[in-house]
């Protein structure tokens, strides 16, 4: 009896017990594959055994360096339903920059922690390259000796583990495809491939004895070629004679292909073995041999194979390596624009006018009454009067407006459109600058925005914890500033190409077609080609603009002149002349110091949009404007 | 209700009679022109580049602007409140009690007020060039209204210790001169290093953008910020000079009183 007393005691003075009923374990990268310096994949897995819970789950990074003076925290956050017995898997796509500091995982439902588990950075896997198989097998391993100057792990992923967006592909150089049908992937998963592909990623599909699977619309999509079936061949020699190894002349069996674009690097247009094409930045490479079957895991020249189907860079990118250093800091377009008159209070003169006027009024007052002392007290009242009006003078038509909001916001962007992929690169230059200080929240258009680098400048400090949220639209929370304090970010998003260019090139030059499917007209469209310039004007939202452009027509451009200079001369006429700093900024970083002959030795189509493209304008308005460029395929 | 002070004060037969000495006065004008052509000096000379955002440094044209305010008006407030501008130099506190036999409340009040003229319209000729300074620099109306209350209720404190300093040594006139400067000298100065609490200068860049050195002070379970306390405290040396110079009126008045009895009854007998 005393026992169930105490029993139920324990019960009641025991609080909550929401601890125990949630169950959570979170995995670092793709099969605990890291990518320092580049956005990693953390899985949560949670199970929850108790009564329904609605939280958050968060993942918290440090990024930075102490020395530089940018350390800070990032917070990924999301919010969570959990009914009894539900068992949910997340995915977030976080920056992971060095192994210092763990990463933190966090499920909270109000203040109350209901689960934590920090990761060990120093136990992951981490590689210079990550290369995803889809395969049944696990033939790719030796992918990770062939490259001695660059440590490569392959990860084998079954379809539905593939990323859903396409940040979680930041760390991934390359994905193998064979025997593995793409017709299994989600939409979103799909769209993160073609997102990531069209950004810089390689896809490579190799020949399989269930070559049909080659043949299923999506992976036709992307192939450079037309798979038509198989074919035994006596060895392989177009391989003999471009790699200069022998190849051992046994049978087997090879897919049968054709090719209907892209290059081909070894065989020929109607018996291609090894083709590639471009996709956007990236390239979608078909093997039609199977690496897996014998004689190529023997063979000696299975090293400058893959060297030719992944062009691994060997050197070292020190643009980036660079940036990451906050070397670069200094040139970022926001503090090129904050070294340009991008405010608009009164200048000396319109204040030397005002102050004369100001003072004259009161002299002539003070000479009245003291020619006049009867009237001293209508000639005071005129003295009232005269300060009332100008301090209201001062409080309206002199006030400077950007100063005087909490938060000057800036976006500068620069949008590739990647032809022929139906994307766009979005990389984004944004600035908060906080005149009196405070909390501020971004909101970004797109929702798989990647933060690629942010630092801080100015008199007053910025705080050092960031809290990206994920619910529905990517939104940065609790940038925390003192007054008179910068931070400043680099951010990369895919989305949807608003305007669709193509190009066909004819005798005497080339014909061109501008559509422009956005809710924006495509302000100032020229076209860059062989030193030239041929203005297109403005393509109004769903219109479309036909042109032939004929580069022997003479130029008023000097073809050695710096191509930013030239397009900034040609920018369309704004009333705002704080725009023009901002677009000659982002041609500055686009262009560098190239020269207009330099720079268009292929056709280049380059234009505006009159509003930011990276930044939802909310509590306060984001001042900005987005450069659009395309480089156009013949 | 909030009239009633502004009646009484039109119904102060000193008020009164400063208020019209003051409204013909050519020296105020004078003083005037010259005191807002310095200060559109500063302004123009402290007016930033035009349209540029300096990262590395705050913007300095309203704290300039507000220190030069202070720094005159705190020498014109001490040094004019400690000057007999009531009448001729001749006449003494003694004298003026004899002309004007109205309670020494009633005189101190009345006189300080028509001697507060000069600093009101001071203040006033200064708002619209502050204005322009605050719009310049970022700084919200907030910390413009603030600054505003520490240039009067400092400049006015001032101006009731200049009037103490009158009342208790108008005989003495080398004396006043030097306890005046010495003051001046402490008060914009002086205080900044030994009680920067006490300083109006450091008060007005603590309440604007400027990073706040003067720092907080609790009292009585109330967190002030330094502004505020150098706010209080000039009050306080306000309200303290106040009663000293009103208990002097009346022991002069006493006195003068007292003697008059006396040379009453000596008459008499």
């Amino acid at each position: 009896m005393y026992r169930l007393i105490l029993w139920c005691l324990l019960v009641l003075l025991v609080p909550g017990g929401a601890v125990a009923q949630v169950t959570m374990e979170a995995r670092l990268g793709l099969q605990g594959a890291l990518r320092l310096g580049k956005w990693n994949v953390v899985t949560v897995q949670v199970h929850n055994t108790g009564a329904s819970v609605m939280g958050t789950l968060g993942v918290r990074t440090w990024l930075g360096s102490e020395t530089r003076g940018d350390f800070h925290t990032t917070t990924f956050t999301r919010p969570v339903e959990l009914p009894p017995g539900a068992q949910k898997r997340f995915t977030f796509a976080v920056p992971i920059s060095g192994i210092a500091d763990p990463v933190e995982v966090t499920l909270r439902t109000g203040e109350t922690m209901l689960a934590q588990q920090r990761l060990d950075l120093r136990e992951a896997l981490h590689a210079e390259q990550v290369i995803v198989g889809l395969t049944h097998d696990v033939s790719l391993d030796f992918l990770a000796t062939v490259f001695t100057k660059t440590h490569t792990r392959v990860v084998y992923l079954p379809p539905s583990e593939l990323p859903q967006h396409w940040s979680g592909y930041d760390s991934v150089s390359a994905v193998v495809v064979k025997g593995v049908s793409l017709q299994a992937l989600s939409a979103e998963q799909n769209t993160a491939l073609h997102e990531w592909l069209a950004n810089g990623g390689t896809l490579i599909a190799a020949g399989d004895s269930q070559y049909t699977l080659l043949m299923e619309p999506r992976l036709r999509a992307l192939l450079p070629v037309e798979v038509l079936g198989l074919q035994q061949v006596e060895g392989l020699p177009a391989f003999v004679t471009h790699y200069d190894v022998p190849f051992p002349e046994t049978p087997m069996v090879v897919v049968r292909a054709r090719l209907t674009r892209g290059q081909v690097l070894v065989g020929t247009p109607d018996a291609p073995l090894l083709v590639q094409r471009r996709f956007g930045k990236g390239r979608v490479v078909f093997l039609a041999a199977d690496y897996a079957m014998q004689p190529f895991p023997s063979w000696q020249g299975r090293g400058a194979l893959w060297n030719d189907i992944l062009q691994t860079p060997e050197n070292v990118d020190f643009a980036r390596l660079f940036a990451e250093l906050g070397m670069l800091d200094e040139t970022h377009p926001i503090m090129k624009l904050f070294g340009r008159p991008v405010l608009d209070f009164p200048s000396h003169l319109t204040l030397g006018g005002c102050l004369l006027v100001y003072c004259g009024l009161l002299a002539g007052l003070f000479w009245r009454m003291s020619k006049h002392q009867e009237r001293c007290w209508g000639y005071w009242s005129g003295v009232v009067v005269v300060i009332v009006v100008f301090a209201l003078y001062a409080l309206s038509p002199l006030l400077e407006r950007g100063l005087n909001q909490p938060a000057l916001v800036f976006d500068v962007t620069t949008m590739e459109l990647l032809s022929e992929t139906g994307y766009a690169h979005l990389q984004g230059h944004l600035g908060v600058f906080s005149v009196r200080g405070g909390q501020f929240d971004l909101t970004f258009q797109q929702p798989e925005t990647i933060l690629r680098h942010t630092f801080t400048r100015g008199v007053g400090k910025a705080g050092k914890d960031l809290e990206a949220s994920l619910t529905g639209s990517f939104t940065l929370h609790d940038i925390a500033l003192e007054s008179w304090a910068l931070r400043v970010f680099t951010t990369e998003s895919m989305a949807p190409t608003p305007v669709q260019v193509t190009v066909q090139p004819h005798v005497a030059g080339l014909t061109i077609r501008v559509q422009n499917r956005g809710a924006l007209p495509l302000q100032g469209a020229m076209v860059v080609y062989q030193g030239k310039i041929f203005a297109l004007g403005a393509v109004a939202p769903g219109e479309a603009v036909f042109d032939d452009l004929y580069p022997t027509l003479r130029s008023a451009d000097s073809a050695q002149e710096m191509t930013w200079r030239v397009l900034l001369k040609r920018r369309p006429a704004e009333a705002d002349t704080r725009l023009t700093y901002f677009q000659e900024v982002l041609l500055q970083q686009y262009f560098g110091d190239k020269r207009l002959a330099e720079a268009s030795e292929t056709p280049f189509l380059a234009g505006w949009l009159m509003a930011p493209a990276t930044l939802v304008s909310a509590a306060w308005p984001v001042q900005g404007v987005t450069l659009v460029v395309s480089r156009l395929a013949l | 209700m909030v009239w009633i002070p502004f009646r009484r004060a039109w119904r102060n037969p000193i008020f009164h009679g400063g208020l019209v000495a003051f409204a013909q006065q050519p020296t105020y004008r004078s003083y005037s022109l010259n005191y807002i052509a310095a200060l559109a000096t500063v302004l123009l000379i402290t007016w930033p580049k035009e349209g540029f955002v300096n990262l590395r440094d705050l913007p300095f044209t309203y704290n300039a602007l507000g220190g030069t305010t202070l720094i005159i008006l705190a020498y014109l407030n001490v040094s004019q409140g400690a000057t007999r501008s009531l009448g001729s130099r001749y006449l003494s506190l003694h004298d003026w009690l004899v002309l004007a036999p109205v309670p020494a409340g009633q005189f101190l009040r009345g006189y300080l007020a028509a001697s507060c003229l000069e600093l009101l319209l001071f203040w006033g000729l200064a708002l619209p060039l502050l204005i322009l300074a605050a719009h310049v620099s970022g700084e919200p109306l907030l910390h413009l209204g603030i600054g505003m209350l520490i240039i009067l209720v400092c400049a006015g404190s001032y101006r009731i210790v200049g009037v103490t300093l009158l009342t208790c040594f108008e005989r003495d006139e080398f004396l006043l001169y030097i306890l005046v400067r010495l003051l001046y000298v402490f008060f914009i100065l002086g205080s900044g290093f030994v009680a920067p609490l006490y300083n109006p200068v450091l008060a007005f860049a603590d309440a604007s953008l400027w990073p706040h050195r003067l720092g907080s002070v609790t009292l009585l379970g109330l967190t002030l910020h330094g502004w505020a306390m150098t706010v209080v405290l000039h009050l306080l040396l306000g309200g303290g000079s106040f009663i000293i110079a009103l208990a002097r009126v009346r022991w002069v008045q006493r006195r003068g009183a007292a003697r008059e009895t006396r040379e009453e009854g000596r008459g008499h007998g």
